[in-house]
């Protein structure tokens, strides 16, 4: 296994656990004694070896590379600043795990003609594999497709849907 | 949604009740929603079946020529209560009976069913006022299984008689319908159906999206944009043999394919190369011609009726505008678009005097028109999402797709802009019209 996916899913255990007694001891504040079983000790049962547990950083609520889903201006291609550090982390992540690949899904609000759509979606594709490749992922990783405005994820044709559909979605093939 | 006085604001609902050969098949209703103030005042006498059709549930041919001259917003038929007597051969007619009523033309005719189900249908038109044929004693034949075909024929004898066009009652269309089956699921269908909206037949279903149908000239074939592999593949359906075959599948993107006007050629978009650019396959050889070589978007290509020039889509001005190049490539690109932000997805008028596009800024997408001659420009249409306007092929009318209530259906407008009509589904998405040759 490769030693880096290993200490990022070591990370991500620590932050998931981090994350979670925060959420429960926030939430439950009022209730706890209600809920949870009274503590007792118990010895820690002997272990031959430790058990690493395998997180998929990709799936780690925590870790940037959870966020795989970048926004565009109306008409527009160029990654804003918010999401370069996105971008970043997946290239980060990509260049580090040459077996990897990923589809950047190009997609377009529904304003405009479909087919000019399809071309602008991959220009969004572009923009985004053009990042990710500064930060070292190869070209054989990383392909483009677009589908235009033809996948919205919002229904509705109002400025809300419009934003939350003008996207690239960055899927790693497993 | 209606303006007063320019024009009749009729509101005809043609509703459906013929039982359909196709049960499953949804129709298309249709609805005029604007009409010429001088529609022609026309009597269609309910044809004479003999002998009368008991096994066949068939409706009577007057009824489809009727319904077909109205849709055509230049004919106001009368309704059969109104008519004063229902004649079959002319000198049943008593002509003064009609000039009473204002009728300038009467249709009177008959059919038989032959015992191989051929249909036999003879017809004249009559002037009125004159006393004589326009159209004398015509037959015209077909088979019970194209019933409604026949009809259209005599609605197209009338048209282009008292018009001076073609008719186009026998023509078809081709559009994208879309629905969600269950959240996240979409189903997309490739469907062909006759212009008044009946016999409706999936030619492909997907569960990825189906865009830019395109009629070869010999109404033929479809080619048309699938995602069915994953990727914009470009396919074409042979709707003679049911086969399809996949005839561009480069990397990137295979989209807005255009046949040649003489059906050996398509124009494409493909992204091979790292940008969308035109480029014309041979289709015998699919051999490759790249036509524009330019960083910014090039795509959406259409052919001139003389197959001449090519009019597409760029940004290379920074917004997407309308430019033309020869076909053969031996000249530059010349911007033909100067209005409006956007301009987009042009098409040809078949008899060659006007383009059809898109016009739009940041939030309304309309149809126009440009008078090639004048360069003279109109937008024809009110919606704020219309798109993909398709010429008919005798040059008179458009088809395009417009929201209507959170759904997109069909829509037809004159080149003058006076006649409207709207065609829609019950449910679900009905785009990407392609008026057939």
């Amino acid at each position: 296994m490769n030693p880096i996916i290993k200490w990022l899913a070591v990370c991500g255990v620590a932050i998931t656990l981090a994350a979670c007694s925060s959420t429960k001891g926030g939430s439950q504040s009022g209730s706890s004694s209600v809920n949870s079983p009274t503590p007792t000790y118990t010895p820690p049962p002997k272990v031959e070896a430790p058990k690493v547990v395998e997180i998929n950083p990709l799936d780690d609520p925590n870790n940037l590379l959870s966020k795989r889903v970048i926004y565009f201006g109306f008409d527009q291609y160029t990654v804003t600043d918010e999401y370069r550090a996105i971008l970043e982390a997946h290239s980060a992540y990509i260049a580090s795990n040459p077996s990897v690949s990923v589809v950047l899904e190009g997609h377009c609000d529904e304003r405009g003609t479909r087919e000019y759509n399809l071309a602008l979606g991959e220009r969004r594709g572009n923009a985004a594999k053009q990042l990710l490749s500064l930060g070292g992922a190869q070209d054989s990783q990383l392909e483009i497709v677009s589908y235009g405005e033809e996948q919205p994820v919002a229904i509705g044709h109002n400025d809300e849907a419009w934003t939350l559909n003008r996207r690239v979605e960055i899927k790693y093939q497993r | 949604m209606f303006k007063s006085g320019t024009s009749v604001n009729r509101f005809f609902l043609l509703a459906i009740f013929f039982i359909s050969l196709n049960l499953q098949a949804k129709p298309l209703t249709i609805e005029i929603t604007e009409g010429v103030e001088m529609a022609i005042p026309i009597a269609i006498v309910p044809f004479q079946a003999s002998p009368v059709p008991t096994k066949h549930n068939l409706p009577n041919i007057s009824e489809i020529v009727a319904a077909d001259l109205t849709r055509s917003g230049l004919f106001k038929p009368l309704a059969t209560a109104d008519m004063p007597q229902t004649p079959y051969r002319s000198t049943q007619v008593k002509l003064e009976s009609w000039r009473i009523l204002g009728m300038e033309n009467i249709a009177i005719g008959q059919y038989r069913i032959t015992d191989d189900e051929r249909v036999i249908i003879t017809f004249e038109l009559i002037d009125v006022f004159l006393g004589k044929p326009l159209i004398s004693t015509t037959t015209v034949e077909t088979t019970l299984a194209k019933f409604r075909t026949g009809a259209h024929e005599v609605s197209d004898r009338i048209y282009e008689k008292l018009i001076g066009q073609k008719g186009v009652f026998n023509t078809r269309i081709a559009y994208i319908t879309s629905n969600s089956v269950s959240p996240g699921k979409n189903q997309f269908i490739l469907e062909v159906a006759d212009i008044d909206g009946y016999g409706p037949k999936p030619i492909f279903t997907s569960s990825r999206p189906i865009l830019s149908p395109a009629w070869s000239p010999d109404g033929n074939q479809i080619a048309y944009v699938s995602f069915e592999q994953n990727r914009p593949h470009i396919y074409i359906h042979n709707l003679i043999s049911g086969k399809k075959e996949r005839v561009s599948a480069t990397k990137g993107i295979n989209g807005a394919p255009s046949w040649s006007p003489d059906g050996t050629k398509l124009a494409l978009t493909l992204s091979k190369d790292g940008n969308p650019d035109i480029y014309i396959m041979d289709l015998p050889t699919r051999r490759l011609k790249k036509l524009t070589r330019h960083y910014a978007i090039d795509t959406e290509p259409t052919w001139s009726p003389d197959g001449s020039q090519i009019v597409y889509t760029s940004d290379r001005g920074g917004r997407p505008q309308l430019y033309k190049l020869p076909a053969d490539g031996s000249r530059s690109a010349e911007r033909i678009t100067f209005e409006g932000k956007y301009n987009a997805r042009a098409s040809f008028s078949p008899d060659g005097r006007y383009l059809t596009y898109i016009t739009g800024n940041q939030n309304i997408y309309q149809v126009a028109v440009m008078e090639l001659a004048t360069l003279q420009t109109t937008v024809l249409t009110e919606g704020r999402l219309d798109e993909s306007p398709s010429f008919s092929p005798n040059s008179a009318m458009i088809i395009y797709s417009t929201e209507l209530s959170y759904s997109a259906v069909l829509s037809t407008v004159s080149v003058d802009g006076k006649v409207r009509q709207k065609l829609g589904l019950q449910n679900g998405d009905v785009r990407e019209p392609a008026w057939s040759p």
